[in-house]
C-alpha cells in the first residue's frame, strides 16, 4: 500500500470513517461529537454535521447519499439529512453507548447495536419512535454488525456470532471463544470476518460456521479495530493497535504488507474502509485521515480459485437525487 | 558606537563626523515632489497616517488615563470599548434550522489588544513601535516646516519622522536642549589634536601610578605619555602576567581599530581641523593595570606607617555602630598597677570588639542553634520527608478456588421459611387501648408498598396487596371481640409485608415501571442478565446446563472445530414489518409473530409465579394464624354490621351509598372489606378493564345506570387526592383482603372469559367471609359506593395478567371503554 494522501479532520480522535456508496465521498465522525463529510481524493470537507451531545462512534450514509444514520455515546440513533444537515429522526431507546448503525439496502430501516446487548431495529419511514424489533439474544454487548443481503450479522463480547437470516426466520449463534470486536460479511457472502480481541482475525464460512483461516501477526487486545474486505475478497486489511496496516492475502494467509502510518507515532489505527470500487483504502490514526492506495506491485503471482471468490457487483447509486452530487 | 538612524543616510548632522552612521542604498531623490504618487509618497502618505491614527489614544487598546475624577480609563461611551454600545458580549444564536457555526477560540480572543505585545504575540498590523515617538516627530516636521518656507516634506523628512527615537531620558533631553548629540563626549570642546592625543593614550597601556580617571588637561596627557614612553625604554622593568605586544604591533593595531581617523592622512587632517574644535570623546574608559609585583592580588602596600606602630592598622568596623547607646571611647578605665600592660598605648583607640557586651558567653552556641534551625527549616522547604509520602500497599488479587462457579446457587432450603404465626393478642386488651391503636397504625402502616404507592412506583401493582390475609370461613366476631380485632391487624400486616419487601428487592429488577420510561429502557436491557429467583432449581439446573454447554463449547474451541459442534440454530422470528422493508417474503405468517409481548409475557409468567408461590404461602400463614389467633364465635352478620356502623358512621353512609352491592348481595355485606381495596386499587389511578365490568354486569343483569353510575364514581375516585387514598389503605384489614388472595390464586390459571365467572365465585367466598368485620375505617375515607368497583378489583386480582395488560394499554382501554357504553346504550 502506498500512502497517497493524509489530511487532518480537525474533529478529535476520529472514530470511524466510512466511504459512501460509491466511494466518491467520506464520512468521518470524530470525538467532538460532529460528522464531517469529505472528498478524500482533494482532502476537501464538505459539510459538518452536529446532533450528537457525545462523540459518533459510528455512521452510514444511504445508498443514494441523501441521508446518514449515525450512533454515539449519548445511547443516540439520529438519521439526517445530507443536503441540509438537518436532523430528521431522532431514536433514542437504547440503553447504551451505540457502537453500530447500518441502513438496509433501501435506506428504509436502521439498525443499530448497542453496548446494552441489543440491536434494535428502526422502521424509518413509519413515525413510530419504537424499535419495530429488537434482538436481545446476546448475553453481553454487540460490538458491530453486519448486514447480508437477507441476513444481519452480529458479533458480541459473548464471544458468540449470530446471524439473524430473514428469510429463514432462523438465528444462528455461532460460539467463536474470543471477544469479537468486528464482523464484516464477505463480498460474496459465503463467509464472515471477525475481529477478536485476541490479536487474530477469523474468516469462517457463513453456511456452517466452520473456520476458514486465521489471520494473526497484528496487535488488538484492547480496541475495537475495524477490519476490511478488498472487493475482490482477495486481500484483508486490519488496522492495528501499533499504528500500522496490515494487509493479508485471503487464501494463504500470508502478511502481504504491514506498514507504519507515522514512524513516530505508535496509537492505535482503529478504523478504516475500502473503496467499494477501487482499491483504495481510508484509515484513520487520532486526527488524521490516510488515503492508500494500492500498488501494482504487490500482486502475487499465487493462484486464486476464482470458483471460490465471486466478484460482487455493487450496487451503485443510480438515482442521486439530493445526495452528495 | 551608537549608530542613531542605523539603515539611513544622515545629512543633518553635517558639522559632526560622519563616523556615526552607516549609509546603505542611494538616497531619495530629494527634487522629487512629495505629492506625486511615487510609491514612497504613498508609503510616506500611509506612514502618516499611521502615526496619526496610533497617535490619537482613543482606541480601546491604548489607555489613556483622564485621572479619578475625570472618567478614569478610557471605556464606555465614546471612547467606546469596541462598539457603540460599549462592552457587549459575543452572540450565540443557534436554532433548529441555522445551526450556529463551531467558532474556535484563541488566546487572542480573550486578550486586550494592547497585551499583545507582552505576551509575545506578533502583531497583525503594521505599525510604529512605542519607542519611536510619534508625537514629537510630529511636532518637530511642523517645527520645521515654519522656518523652511518650503512646504514640502521631502521623503526622507518622512522617514526620519517614522523612525525618530521616541523615548529619551530626561539627563539626555537636557543635554540635547544644551547642544549635546548623541556619540559626543559631554564636557568642554577641544581641538582635534587634542583629541586624538587623548585617543591615543587611551588605548595605550597606562601607567600605574596614575589614578584611573580619563584625562583632564593635556598636561597631564602630555606627563602621561612621556612617562609611558621612559618606561617602554626602561629595559630593566619586569612584566608579569600576559606581556603587552610589541610596540610595533601596537601601532598597527591603533591603525586597524580606529577606522574613523585616517592616520596616513593625519598631517593633512591636522592642518584642515586645526581651527576646528570637538567634542570631547565619547568613550568609557577602562584602565588595565599591569601586574609588576609579585604580591597577591588586591595587595596593597602600607603607604603612611602610623608613627606610633598602632594595632589598628586595618579599618575595622567600629562598634558603635552596633551598639549605639553605649558610647564607650578608648581606655577609658586606665591601667592597674597589677597589670602588665605597662607598655601598652594608654591613648590609643581600643577596638571595643574585644570586649563582651553580654555575660553569656553561649554566643556561639546560639549561632550554632540558629543556623541548625536555618538549616532545618531549608530542609523541610526543599524536600519533602520521607515518611509523608504514603506508600499505596498492593494486595494481591484473592485466590479463587478451582471449583468455584460464576453465579449462585440457592440451596434448596435457602427461601425464608414461612413467618412465624403471629401471637395472639393479649385478651386483656382494654377499650382504651384499643382506641389508642389506630393512630400506632398510621406510623406502622408505611410499609414498602405504601411507600411505593406514595412514589408513583406500580410495580407491586400485580401482586397482592401486602395485607392480606385470609379471614378463617368460619371465624365469626363476637360484638364483645370486634374491637379486639384491630390490634391484630398491625402484627399480621407486618409479617407478610417483610416477606414482600424481600420479595420485592429480589424482583425489583424484572418487574417494569410504567411511569419511569427511562428505568423501563434500562431493566429491559438488563433483564437478560438477571435469573429470577424464583424457581432456583430450575435456575440451578439451567446454570449447570449452561456451564456444561460453555465448557463443550470451549472444548471445541480448543481443538479449532468450528462448525456443527459451535454452532446452535433457532427459530427466529422476524417483524413482518423488518421483512417487507428488507424486501424478504417473512418465513412465518405474520400473525405468528407477536411483537415484544413474547419477553413482557414471559416476564409477566414468571413474576405471577411468582406470586402464586407468595399468594399460597401467605394466605396459609394468614389462615392458621387467624385461626390461631380469634378462637371468636361468629355473630349473626346484621348485627355485626350494625355494630360496626355504630362504632364507624361513615361506613354506614357508604353502604347505604352503594345499591348495586345490595341488588347483589345482602345487604349485611359490609363495605369496609372493601375499601381499603378500593383505596389500593384507586391509589394507582387505574381503571379495570372494560371487559370485566361488562361481563360482571351482563351476569348480574345490572343496568346500564349503574354502569353509568359507575363510572362518575371512578371519575371521583380518580379525582380524590393522593394523600387521602394513602392513609385509607392504612386501614386495610389484611384479615379481611387476605381470601381475595387465595381465590385470585385459585382463579389464576382461568382463562380471561372465564374471569367473569371466577369473580363471581369469588363474590360468593366473600359472601361467605363477610362475618368477619375489619377493623375501624378512618373517619377521613372518603365516602362513596365501591361495589361496583370492588368487584372489578376482585375480577381484577383474580387475573394477574390482565392487570398487566391493561396497564399497558390504558389509554387503548379509555378508548374502549367509552365505546362500550355507546353500544351499550344502543342495545339498551
Amino acid at each position: 500500500m502506498q500512502l497517497e494522501r493524509k489530511f487532518p479532520a480537525a474533529q478529535g480522535a476520529i472514530r470511524c470513517v466510512r466511504y459512501n456508496i460509491d466511494g466518491n465521498y467520506c464520512l468521518t465522525s470524530g470525538s467532538d461529537r460532529t460528522i464531517k463529510l469529505w472528498k478524500p481524493d482533494s482532502s476537501l470537507a464538505i459539510k459538518t454535521y452536529t446532533g450528537h451531545s457525545q462523540e459518533v462512534l459510528d455512521v452510514h450514509s444511504s445508498y443514494d447519499n441523501s441521508r446518514l444514520c449515525s450512533g454515539g455515546g449519548d445511547k443516540r440513533v439520529l438519521y439526517i439529512d445530507v443536503m441540509s444537515g438537518k436532523i430528521m429522526k431522532k431514536y433514542q431507546a437504547h440503553a447504551g453507548r451505540v457502537q453500530a448503525v447500518r441502513f438496509n439496502e433501501e435506506a428504509s430501516i436502521i439498525f443499530s447495536a448497542s453496548i446494552d446487548g441489543t440491536v434494535k431495529i428502526w422502521d424509518i419511514k413509519s413515525r413510530e419512535y419504537d424499535p419495530i424489533q429488537v434482538l436481545d439474544d446476546a448475553k453481553d454487548s454487540v460490538t458491530s454488525l453486519s448486514l447480508g443481503n437477507n441476513e444481519l450479522l452480529t458479533s458480541s463480547l459473548d464471544q458468540r456470532v449470530r446471524i439473524y437470516d430473514i428469510r429463514y426466520g432462523k438465528l444462528y449463534e455461532d460460539y467463536i471463544g474470543h471477544n469479537l470486536t468486528y464482523i464484516n460479511i464477505s463480498h460474496d457472502q459465503q463467509c464472515f470476518l471477525v475481529g477478536t480481541l485476541s490479536s487474530q482475525i477469523m474468516l469462517f464460512d457463513k453456511i456452517n460456521g466452520k473456520l476458514l483461516q486465521t489471520f494473526v501477526d497484528y496487535t488488538n487486545n484492547t480496541y475495537m479495530i475495524e477490519n476490511a474486505l478488498s472487493n475482490d475478497d482477495q486481500y484483508i486489511y486490519s488496522g492495528s493497535e501499533n499504528g500500522r496496516l496490515i494487509c493479508w492475502n485471503l487464501l494463504t494467509a500470508k502478511q502481504i504488507c504491514s506498514i507504519e502510518h507515522e514512524s513516530d507515532n505508535r496509537k492505535s489505527v482503529n478504523t478504516l474502509t475500502h473503496h467499494p470500487k477501487e482499491d483504495k483504502l481510508l484509515t484513520a490514526q487520532e486526527g488524521n485521515i490516510y488515503l492508500w492506495k494500492k500498488q501494482d506491485k504487490i500482486e502475487e503471482k499465487e493462484e486464486i480459485k476464482k470458483t471460490f471468490i465471486n466478484d460482487k457487483q455493487i450496487n451503485t447509486s443510480k438515482f442521486v437525487s439530493g445526495g452528495f452530487e | 558606537m551608537s549608530s542613531r538612524y542605523p539603515g539611513f543616510g544622515s545629512k543633518n548632522d553635517d558639522n559632526e563626523s560622519n563616523e556615526n552612521f552607516v549609509t546603505i542604498g542611494t538616497h531619495f531623490d530629494p527634487a522629487e515632489p512629495t505629492n506625486s504618487t511615487s510609491i514612497l509618497a504613498t508609503l510616506g502618505r500611509k506612514a502618516s497616517k499611521l502615526v496619526d491614527l496610533s497617535s490619537s489614544n482613543y482606541g480601546y487598546d491604548g489607555k489613556r488615563f483622564h485621572g479619578a475624577f475625570t472618567g478614569g480609563f478610557n471605556a464606555g461611551f465614546y471612547n467606546t470599548v469596541g462598539s457603540i454600545e460599549g462592552w457587549r458580549p459575543s452572540e450565540f444564536k443557534s436554532s433548529r434550522t441555522e445551526r450556529a457555526g463551531k467558532r474556535s477560540y484563541e488566546p487572542e480572543d480573550f486578550m486586550d489588544k494592547g497585551d499583545f505585545s507582552e505576551h509575545g504575540i506578533n502583531p497583525k498590523q503594521i505599525k510604529i513601535r512605542n519607542i519611536f515617538d510619534q508625537n514629537e516627530s510630529v511636532t518637530r516636521s511642523v517645527i520645521k516646516q515654519l522656518p523652511g518656507a518650503s512646504n514640502q516634506r521631502t521623503n526622507e523628512d518622512i522617514l526620519r519622522d517614522m523612525i525618530r527615537v521616541k523615548t529619551l531620558s530626561i539627563g539626555k533631553k537636557i543635554l540635547m536642549s544644551m547642544g549635546w548629540k548623541p556619540g559626543e563626549g559631554v564636557g568642554v570642546k577641544m581641538s582635534r589634536k587634542h583629541r586624538q592625543k587623548l585617543k591615543w593614550s587611551l588605548t595605550q597601556e597606562t601607567p600605574k601610578d596614575r589614578p584611573p580617571s580619563p584625562p583632564k588637561s593635556e598636561e597631564e596627557e602630555e606627563q602621561q605619555q612621556q612617562q609611558q614612553q621612559q618606561q617602554e625604554q626602561i629595559p630593566g622593568v619586569k612584566v608579569y602576567g600576559v606581556a603587552m605586544p610589541p610596540p610595533s604591533f601596537q601601532q598597527t593595531i591603533k591603525k586597524t581599530s580606529r577606522l574613523d581617523d585616517d592616520n596616513d592622512d593625519d598631517d593633512y587632517d591636522d592642518r584642515l581641523y586645526a581651527n576646528i574644535n570637538l567634542p570631547p570623546l565619547d568613550y568609557e574608559v577602562h584602565f588595565q593595570l599591569q601586574k609588576r609585583e609579585h604580591h597577591g592580588l588586591g595587595y596593597k602596600g602600607l603607604e603612611s606607617l602610623n608613627l606610633f606602630g598602632h594595632n589598628n592598622l586595618f579599618v575595622q568596623p567600629s562598634i558603635e555602630k552596633q551598639i549605639s547607646n553605649v558610647k564607650i571611647r578608648g581606655q577609658a578605665f586606665g591601667v592597674g598597677i597589677e597589670e602588665d600592660e605597662d607598655d601598652k598605648d594608654l591613648f590609643a583607640e581600643d577596638d571595643l570588639k574585644q570586649y563582651d557586651y553580654e555575660l553569656t558567653t553561649a554566643n556561639d552556641n546560639t549561632t550554632d542553634i540558629m543556623r541548625q534551625k536555618t538549616q532545618e527549616n531549608n530542609f523541610v522547604l526543599k524536600f519533602a520527608r520521607y515518611e509523608s509520602i504514603s506508600m499505596s500497599v498492593v494486595y494481591p488479587p484473592p485466590i479463587i478456588p478451582i471449583d468455584f462457579r460464576i453465579g449462585h446457587r440457592f440451596p434448596k432450603s435457602a427461601m425464608p421459611p414461612p413467618p412465624p404465626p403471629p401471637p395472639p393478642p393479649p385478651a386483656s386488651l382494654s377499650n382504651e387501648t384499643s382506641v389508642n391503636e389506630p393512630p400506632k397504625q398510621i406510623s406502622i402502616k408505611h410499609d414498602a408498598n405504601t411507600r411505593g404507592l406514595l412514589l408513583g412506583d406500580l410495580s407491586f401493582l400485580s401482586r397482592p396487596p401486602p395485607n392480606m390475609s385470609v379471614p378463617p370461613p368460619n371465624v365469626s366476631v363476637s360484638p364483645s371481640s370486634k374491637v379486639e380485632v384491630t390490634p391484630v391487624k398491625p402484627i399480621t400486616i407486618s409479617t407478610p409485608s417483610l416477606e414482600w419487601d424481600v420479595e420485592k428487592e429480589r424482583s425489583s429488577h424484572t418487574t417494569p415501571t410504567p411511569t419511569n420510561t427511562a428505568r423501563t429502557q434500562f431493566l429491559d436491557a438488563i433483564k437478560n442478565r438477571f435469573t429470577s429467583s424464583s424457581d432456583r432449581i430450575e435456575m440451578t439446573e439451567r446454570q449447570s446446563l449452561e456451564v456444561a454447554l460453555e465448557s463443550d463449547l470451549k472444548k471445541a474451541v480448543s481443538l479449532n472445530l468450528y462448525g456443527d459442534l459451535t454452532r446452535s440454530t433457532s427459530d427466529w422470528k422476524p417483524n413482518p414489518l423488518l421483512c417487507k422493508r428488507m424486501n424478504i417474503p417473512n418465513p412465518y405468517s405474520d400473525d405468528a409473530y407477536n411483537d415484544s409481548k413474547e419477553s413482557k409475557k414471559s416476564r409477566r409468567q414468571l413474576c405471577s409465579n411468582l406470586f402464586e408461590h407468595l399468594f399460597t404461602q401467605s394466605s396459609t400463614d394468614s389462615l392458621t394464624s387467624s385461626e390461631q389467633s380469634s378462637p371468636i364465635t361468629i355473630p349473626p352478620p346484621s348485627s355485626s354490621s350494625s355494630l360496626i356502623s355504630n362504632t364507624n358512621e361513615t361506613i354506614i353512609r357508604s353502604s347505604t351509598i352503594t345499591p348495586v352491592i345490595s341488588q347483589v348481595q345482602p345487604s349485611s355485606v359490609p363495605k369496609s372489606e372493601f375499601a381499603p381495596i378500593e383505596s389500593f386499587e384507586q391509589e394507582n389511578q387505574e381503571r379495570p378493564p372494560l371487559d370485566f365490568f361488562s361481563a360482571i354486569f351482563d351476569n348480574q343483569h345490572s343496568d346500564d345506570e349503574n354502569a353509568d353510575e359507575q363510572e362518575v364514581e371512578e371519575k371521583k375516585t380518580d379525582d380524590i387526592p393522593k394523600p387521602i387514598n394513602s392513609q385509607s389503605s392504612i386501614v386495610t384489614n389484611p384479615s379481611i383482603i387476605k381470601p381475595l388472595a387465595s381465590s385470585s390464586s385459585i382463579t389464576y390459571q382461568s382463562d380471561h372469559s372465564d374471569s367473569s365467572d371466577s369473580s363471581i365465585e369469588e363474590i360468593e367466598v366473600s359472601e361467605k367471609s363477610s362475618f368477619v368485620y375489619g377493623p375501624a375505617i378512618p373517619s377521613n375515607l372518603p365516602s362513596r359506593s365501591k361495589t361496583d368497583h370492588d368487584n372489578s378489583i376482585w375480577a381484577k386480582l383474580a387475573n394477574t395478567n390482565a392487570q398487566y395488560e391493561e396497564l399497558k394499554n390504558k389509554k387503548k382501554h379509555k378508548k374502549k371503554k367509552k365505546h362500550h357504553k355507546k353500544s351499550k346504550k344502543h342495545h339498551h
